[in-house]
């Protein structure tokens, strides 16, 4: 019974890991760069969440969506106006101008708000907290079963955007051929502009989920990045699915890990799992097709 | 082929990228002191065979034989080490360094000193005429400059054989033209093997001793220049396209 | 000839001036100042190797430093064994775990091996973290080691002042320098630096792509590891958040892409300009506005790659040379 409950929670904080990774793996497919700010920048959509919660007393649900809207906005502005051209001049497949500067902005980040807010970790009480939703002997935080289903619609609903729409189709043309994508009338920049915005948002929209039940500091970065690397390359770069999938296998391992050993063990399995997906399955679980 | 030792073999070479057959089946050779041309269409399947022999990805099935010892599935450095040397289509040049120092990359394969491996270069790089451009850095040359460099940098790693693919593309008549006195220059001051693939029809046609021509990965005939114009299906296929094209 | 003359009198000035300085600076904060620039600086050097000259984005590269410190760490309290060669079993260990990531890495592209060094800096640290025992050895999870003081030596590594700090790090930092040098003149440095730029092109002119990335990925690791045992010795402590720290392996690439990756002065030049900063901040600020170093860190980073993409120290030569061009033309006319 444990090791089911411990299943399910892993499954449910699994789904957040994936809206967090998608972002990240949407980038990587169309751009081919690698945000390394992802995790700073859900610091900061937790915060910005946060003080939006505490200075309108709204739903937390309604404060997600308003984070992820203005994360929409610093995405699409940070693309729009220098990352693009970072892009522009460089010819190499992965740009290391972009790695370099979304580090630099990590590092701002995270520094940045121990410096003006500090050190102390904050949480928010909503009328969430607290309450179970009991089914037979399990247990589930109401807060985390939300956000679950939130994070899985909103990456499967994201799938579909990609896969059906007219936007969609013209960001997977540009993922698998920038030059034809241009001559074939598709403004590269726009699709870039949005690619990334999406990618931001859905790091606002994860700050937003995590924000009822998970305790903001400024140093949260880092681990959360380390897991989106690697549920990206579990499910293989510029896979929606993969990510959704990574994310909730690394959900679980984590918590059935942390059920039998510890935390740690736990992280290393994480860890383990990456190692050998990059040994046997360097395109991930579901490679790039779900984009291409 | 008596007194014709052969320097390259290619024993029933198939290549597959998933479900697309990319060479389908293809045997060639090249002697000693030879210049072979080969000649096809786009997505003949010339430059999967080019990277096949220098060793960028291993044939589905079949073998080549390099001075008799076999060689397939051996990596490029391995191959380059042997004493097989390229040229790409697309030129690749080390755009942060400098004409000389990208030829000195190239010599160092067989002088790991710098100061020898420099000295080599220069000689390299007045074969080719470049020598004038040696400190320029790569990125300021244009397109003729850097297909000689092209050429530069595999000579300087004191190749057997050479494999030029299209280094005349892009060229204007002239720069074909020097180009072709090189390529021969090559061959007959420098003793090199050479297979050659190309787009433009004249240059191949005064330059090889024998053609091989692929169309969709098979190849269709073989034969000395003369032969292979007149093969009614290289004809069909291949110049008939290209008739086509220009009508 | 005229601008050898010029460089090898530079080198001279700069000699005597590192060579002496302790002569002058007697207090030891301020020589303090002097050891943790030579420190970044020869750390930097080290990242260069395979993040410079190799191109490879070794962002967690950090790594090595925590292993160099932990490893020589352990031996020295807990087997006595001296830190000299401590830090060579360090290095030894930190250019294993360099090799086996990279041979798993470095088939795939660039982004995989840095997210793979990211990875492992983690995975080292939440070990070490949350183990109070870690092979046998007390290593007190994130309360970290106190070395005990085992008498002023050379053996142990350790002195009531700063001075000989300073030596060692001087000895270290031109040892990494010279290494640095040797490598970009020599075969290695051509052939690293034709990696860098088109990888199926040096391959086809016979450079082991593969050989020469592990290569630069190990002794790039083995000399982190050693600045790691010296850290270790200076301080008298470490932690794995200081030492094994993602902010430390991210100011490390960053002195050197500020200064310019790939060449020899430019990541020495940025370590010597940017880390006194940390330690004036902190000196001045105390522990009140904590994390403000970095903060200007990023910002400096950010700004650097936006306006001068290149580096300090290539854009610095630039300039000069277009300058001494133009003086040369004036002086004919």
């Amino acid at each position: 019974m444990m090791v089911l409950q411990s299943f399910i929670d892993g499954l449910l904080i699994g789904g957040v890991y994936a809206t967090i990774s998608v972002g990240l793996s949407l980038a990587f497919g169309v751009m081919r760069i690698i945000n390394w700010a992802q995790g700073e920048l859900l610091m900061i959509s937790m915060y910005i969440a946060y003080a939006i919660f505490m200075a309108l007393g709204v739903d937390p649900y309604l404060v997600m969506v308003l984070t992820a809207v203005i994360m929409f906005g610093v995405g699409y502005l940070l693309q729009n106006s220098i990352i693009s051209n970072l892009l522009a001049r460089e010819t190499a497949r992965e740009p290391i101008s972009v790695l370099l500067f979304t580090s630099g902005l990590g590092m701002f980040l995270s520094n940045g708000v121990l410096a003006v807010i500090g050190a102390n970790p904050l949480s928010v009480i909503t009328q969430y907290s607290g309450k179970m939703i009991v089914i037979g002997n399990l247990y589930f935080s109401l807060p985390r079963v939300i956000s679950f289903f939130i994070a899985v619609v909103v990456t499967i609903l994201l799938y579909f955007f990609i896969q059906r729409s007219e936007m969609g189709r013209a960001i997977r043309a540009t993922s698998q051929n920038r030059q034809v994508a241009t001559l074939m009338g598709i403004n590269q920049k726009k699709i870039y502009n949005i690619a990334f915005a999406i990618s931001i948002a859905l790091v606002g929209m994860s700050g937003g989920l995590l924000l009822p039940y998970y305790t903001v500091s400024y140093s949260i970065g880092t681990t959360f990045s380390f897991k989106a690397f690697v549920v990206v390359v579990l499910g293989g770069k510029g896979s929606i699915l993969g990510a959704l999938i990574g994310g909730l296998i690394v959900g679980v391992i984590e918590r059935v890990g942390a059920l039998f050993f510890s935390e740690t063990v736990a992280q290393m399995f994480v860890f383990l799992i990456f190692i050998i997906v990059l040994l046997f399955k360097p395109n991930g679980l579901l490679g790039e097709k779900d984009l291409q | 082929m008596s007194d014709k030792t052969v320097i390259l073999e290619c024993k029933d070479i198939v290549k597959k990228f998933g479900g697309l057959t990319a060479v389908n089946d293809v045997s060639m050779y090249a002697n000693k002191g030879e210049i072979v041309g080969l000649i096809g269409a786009n997505g003949a399947g010339k430059t999967t065979l080019f990277n096949m022999i220098a060793g960028v990805f291993p044939p589905t099935s079949g073998q080549i034989f390099f001075e008799g010892q076999e060689i397939q599935g051996k990596k490029s450095h391995e191959i380059c080490r042997m004493g097989m040397g390229r040229t790409y289509q697309i030129v690749k040049p080390f755009r942060n360094l400098s004409v000389l120092d990208n030829t000195v990359v190239g010599a160092l394969i067989r002088d790991s000193d710098v100061k020898k491996a420099k000295k080599k270069a220069m000689e390299v790089l007045s074969f080719v005429g470049l020598d004038h451009r040696a400190e320029v850095s790569s990125g300021n040359l244009g397109l003729p400059e850097l297909k000689r460099l092209e050429l530069a940098r595999a000579l300087a790693t004191d190749p057997k054989l050479l494999l030029l693919d299209e280094v005349m593309a892009g060229l204007n008549p002239t720069d074909s033209e020097k180009v072709i006195a090189l390529v021969e220059r090559i061959r007959n001051e420098l003793g090199i093997s050479l297979i050659v693939i190309e787009h433009v029809m004249k240059a191949i046609m005064t330059l090889s001793d024998r053609i091989y021509v692929l169309n969709q990965g098979n190849l269709i005939a073989t034969g000395t220049p003369q032969e292979v114009s007149v093969n009614p299906e290289v004809i069909k296929s291949y110049f008939g396209e290209k008739r086509y094209a220009k009508n | 000839m005229k601008k050898l003359n010029l460089k090898s009198g530079f080198l001279i000035v700069i000699s005597v001036i590192g060579l002496c300085l302790p002569l002058f600076v007697s207090n030891p904060y301020t020589l303090q100042y002097f050891i943790s620039m030579l420190l970044f600086g020869y750390l930097a050097t080290s990242w260069n190797i395979i993040g410079g000259y190799a191109g490879q984005m070794a962002n967690g590269n950090g790594v090595y430093f925590g292993i160099g410190a932990y490893v020589s760490t352990c031996l020295f309290t807990y087997n006595n064994l001296s830190p000299w060669a401590g830090m060579l079993i360090g290095g030894a260990i930190s250019a294993l775990v360099a090799l086996g990531l990279g041979r798993l890495t470095f088939r795939l592209s660039g982004t995989y091996f840095t997210m793979a060094t990211v990875a492992c800096l983690h995975l080292i640290r939440l070990l070490v973290m949350s183990n109070q025992y870690l092979f046998g050895y007390e290593i007190r999870g994130a309360q970290g080691i106190v070395l005990p003081w085992k008498g002023e030596s050379i053996i142990n590594m350790q002195f009531t002042g700063k001075v000989e700090y300073y030596y060692i790090i001087l000895a270290f930092f031109v040892i990494g320098v010279l290494v640095s040098y040797h490598i970009k003149t020599s075969k290695d440095g051509y052939y690293l630096s034709a990696i860098n730029t088109n990888q199926e092109a040096a391959s086809s002119l016979g450079v082991n792509v593969m050989h020469m990335k592990l290569k630069a990925s190990c002794i790039s690791a083995f000399m982190m590891a050693i600045g790691g045992t010296f850290y270790a010795q200076l301080y008298s402590m470490i932690d794995p958040s200081r030492v094994l720290g993602y902010d430390l392996s991210i100011q490390i690439m960053l002195y050197a892409a500020v200064g310019g990756r790939g060449t020899l002065a430019g990541p020495i030049i940025a370590a010597f300009l940017l880390s006194p900063l940390n330690d004036i901040l902190r000196g001045t600020l105390g522990t009140t506005v904590s994390g403000l170093a970095l903060v200007i860190y990023g910002l400096v980073m950010m700004l650097m790659v936006y306006f001068i993409p290149q580096g300090l120290w290539p854009f610095l030569r630039d300039k000069l040379s277009r300058a001494e061009l133009k003086a040369q033309t004036a002086e004919r006319k």
